[in-house]
């Protein structure tokens, strides 16, 4: 009985190890190096990005960690979060260090990145987004000929947006006129706006109908703008050389079905409930 | 049964004596000599005898029959009038009114039940309200043009139009100054408004275009925009829409048209008719009053039933000097009708009471035209031409609840985002508020409160957010809104009409 068992066993190493080897022979060097690791390392930033990824209760939860966990499953390895990185740019460098293997941190596609490494197709795109305090509107319309939301491109007010961010370059871009100034964070942004400090905040719509569900005076205070001509493409990053994995991560991207901005904060964030 | 079945004999019989006549007819045409036509009068007589027979039974029969029934009738008269008499009591309405507010309360099902009767009672009387606002205007301003009455009637109609509109906006401007129903919100309020907007079914979360230009689909109206759309470019257009505004400016033209011309063949004769057609809808909606009580029941249960308690508490300082200011002016409005009418207080009060309630309670304005009408001309015997053309001209365009509502609302919201109003801002307010209440002149209910637009966007008070609320509001608002146009215009139309006093059974016109 004991020997049948241990050679029962023995077959089955032997068979798994034959298939294994195999697979690794065919499958690009990117994946055999991963499930010969067998692990996933995932690099995200330090700071917590809810509904993105969080801790709650303790434990790390998201969308981009519901997103690793599927991957590093269906590659049959396990998976490693890597949360050391203190921004969004500084994940870059870590990856290519060979730190991590993948970045998957709510990392927007810019064409900046896109010098050192390829991103695969969005999971999930964003369009971007005022939030325009509704007193200041009132007064800017009452002083300004046009109307603010006739053209955006002409507007001309004080515009809040964060440090070092791919929104400081978007508005040096979209709003030549208007005079752009700069918070250290999110929170800042927007109390700033609250205040009437600035006329509005620029942002990507999930952060700011993050706001608007969480603050008890936002109704009344602010009022929120779509673009609909513009995007913001969140995307996994994968080092320069490795297509192979990309062509897996772009796969996996395309099966899973197609999230919205009010799916993720109703799943993820229960804002309504506090 | 007896008496239809004895109608279709005889229609039988008629209709063999026409055959008979035909026949012979024919038979004239073949023969074609003399004789034989004295032989046709011959026949034509035996049919007209046989008639004559039928005649005298039918008379006979149908005193016979009329007289049974006249007892019955002038009984169910005599029970109907008692009836009537209790149906119109302003006690009667006022329970009924009551009554609806408890089974609004604690029934609310049946409450929801009754909501398409009350519905039903609502559209009787707004069914007659264009072609009373026509016949009036057309049948008065005619004779009124020709009449001594004219001068009176303009001087002092435009005198108290403009004075009543500019204490509606002092009063609502001075409310909210004196109480200010906007300031020290608490955090706990400011969540439920929230909520309200954040739940609306309009679009808050405007999708514009970042790169090219947002053609917007809604222009805000200027004032001179509104005065350019009083003219109608096609009447049957306002007609069928119901556009009342444009319907007064072409029927006053008409008017006064046919009084020019009141020499001419046929003028006299649509001024008769249009007086004709004025009168029959009066007597319609005289109808539908004696039906106020169960209407009302229908109505205000209903509408208690509907209307949301949540909206109310952060709003409840807004509501009660809404509501205790409007009181007030309804008392001095009182006070002026009833020195005017020369009836006492308790008498003057007692024969307006009805259009009062049925604005309160229909918040419909233009029905209660008629009511409007019947107790000043009739129960307060004031001057009838100038009253019967006063009161659709004046609830038209007098919207002096809206004018209250709207420069209080302004105060309001501008205290909610903490902006101190300057001299010149009230002002703008003051005049602004003027001016909406004009550009609402013959609209009703929430298209109203869009018209807070003029005010706000010349002091920069933001607008969008409060709408919503307001709008969720509104169902609590408009009553008071819709009494205070109705019963200013009473006021007004006390002031302009002259009282008539009966003195040895002669109508005697009392300048007053």
């Amino acid at each position: 009985m004991k020997v049948s068992l241990a050679f029962f066993s023995l077959v089955l190493v032997v068979f798994s190890s034959g298939l294994l080897a195999q697979d690794m022979s065919d499958s690009p060097s990117s994946i055999r190096n991963l499930i010969q690791k067998n692990e996933l390392i995932v690099g995200m930033v330090k700071q917590d990005q809810p509904p993105f990824f969080f801790l709650k209760n303790g434990q790390l939860v998201g969308f981009d960690v519901d997103l690793a966990n599927g991957i590093a499953e269906s590659l049959g390895v396990k998976v490693v979060f890597k949360r050391s990185a203190d921004s969004f740019n500084r994940l870059i460098p870590q990856m290519l260090s060979g730190e991590t293997d993948i970045v998957i941190s709510k990392l927007s596609r810019t064409l900046s990145r896109s010098k050192f490494v390829k991103f695969t197709k969005p999971y999930i795109s964003f369009r971007q987004s005022f939030m325009i305090n509704r007193l200041g509107l009132a007064q800017y319309e009452k002083t300004h000929e046009e109307k603010l939301t006739y053209d955006f491109t002409k507007f001309k007010g004080r515009l809040g947006a964060i440090k070092n961010s791919s929104y400081v370059s978007y508005a040096k871009n979209y709003f030549p006129l208007a005079e752009i100034i700069e918070f250290d964070n999110w929170d800042k942004v927007v109390d700033a706006v609250f205040d009437n400090e600035v006329l509005v905040a620029y942002r990507d719509e999930l952060e700011i109908k993050k706001i608007i569900k969480s603050r008890p005076d936002a109704g009344l205070k602010v009022q929120t703008v779509v673009f609909k001509d513009t995007k913001d493409d969140i995307a996994i990053a994968v080092r320069w050389y490795e297509n192979g994995l990309l062509a897996f991560l772009n796969n996996y991207i395309d099966n899973i079905p197609k999230a919205e901005v009010d799916f993720l904060i109703n799943k993820y964030l229960n804002l309504g409930e506090k | 049964m007896k008496w239809l079945r004895f109608l279709r004999k005889k229609k039988e019989e008629g209709e063999l004596g026409k055959e008979g006549n035909e026949q012979s007819n024919e038979q004239v045409k073949e023969q074609s000599n003399d004789q034989s036509n004295e032989q046709v009068k011959e026949q034509s007589k035996e049919t007209e005898d046989k008639f004559g027979k039928f005649k005298d039974k039918f008379l006979s029969l149908s005193k016979q029959l009329f007289s049974k029934n006249l007892l019955t009738f002038i009984r169910g008269k005599l029970a109907s009038i008692q009836i009537k008499k209790v149906l119109k009591n302003p006690l009667t309405v006022i329970s009924a009114t009551l009554l609806g507010v408890l089974i609004g309360v604690y029934a609310e099902e049946i409450a929801i039940l009754l909501g398409p009767l009350g519905k039903m009672y609502l559209y009787f009387l707004q069914m007659s309200v264009i072609p009373i606002i026509i016949s009036s205007i057309v049948s008065n301003i005619g004779r009124l043009v020709s009449s001594v009455l004219i001068k009176d009637f303009l001087y002092r109609g435009i005198m108290v139009f403009f004075l009543a509109c500019f204490l509606s906006s002092f009063l609502g401007v001075f409310g909210g100054l004196m109480f200010k129903p906007g300031s020290d919100l608490s955090t706990e309020n400011q969540e439920i408004l929230n909520s309200v907007i954040q739940s609306s079914e309009e679009e808050i979360d405007l999708e514009l275009n970042l790169l090219t230009p947002n053609i917007t689909e809604t222009e805000e109206k200027s004032v001179l925009d509104f005065l350019s759309e009083i003219i109608p470019s096609n009447v049957f257009e306002s007609l069928t829409s119901g556009r009342a505004l444009e319907l007064v400016f072409f029927f006053i033209i008409l008017g006064i048209g046919l009084g020019m011309i009141r020499k001419e063949k046929g003028s006299q004769m649509i001024i008769e008719i249009s007086t004709a057609f004025f009168l029959t809808f009066q007597r319609i909606i005289n109808w539908a009053l004696y039906l106020l009580p169960f209407g009302l029941i229908c109505l205000v249960s209903n509408q208690i039933a509907l209307t949301g308690t949540a909206i109310i508490n952060p709003l409840v300082k807004y509501i009660a000097i809404f509501y205790v200011m409007g009181v007030v002016i309804v008392i001095i409005n009182q006070l002026i009708i009833a020195i005017r009418s020369r009836e006492g207080l308790v008498k003057s009060f007692r024969e307006t009471i009805e259009p009062n309630l049925l604005a309160f309670t229909t918040r419909s304005s233009f029905a209660c035209i008629p009511s409007c009408v019947q107790s000043l001309a009739d129960r307060l015997s004031f001057e009838r031409i100038t009253t019967n053309l006063f009161i659709p001209l004046g609830i038209t365009l007098g919207r002096y609840g809206n004018i209250f509502y709207f420069s209080l609302t302004t105060i309001f919201i501008a205290q909610i985002y903490n902006i101190d109003l300057s001299f010149n801002e009230i002002m703008i307010t003051i005049i602004g508020s003027i001016m909406a209440g004009l550009a609402t002149a013959g609209s009703t209910g929430i298209a109203t409160l869009a018209a807070l637009s003029i005010i706000t966007l010349p002091l920069g008070i933001p607008l969008e957010a409060i709408l919503i609320v307001l709008i969720a509001l509104d169902v609590v608002i408009d009553p008071m809104r819709t009494l205070l146009i109705v019963n200013t215009n009473l006021m007004s139309g006390a002031i302009i009409s002259k009282k008539f006093t009966k003195t040895r059974g002669k109508n005697i016109l009392l300048d007053v």
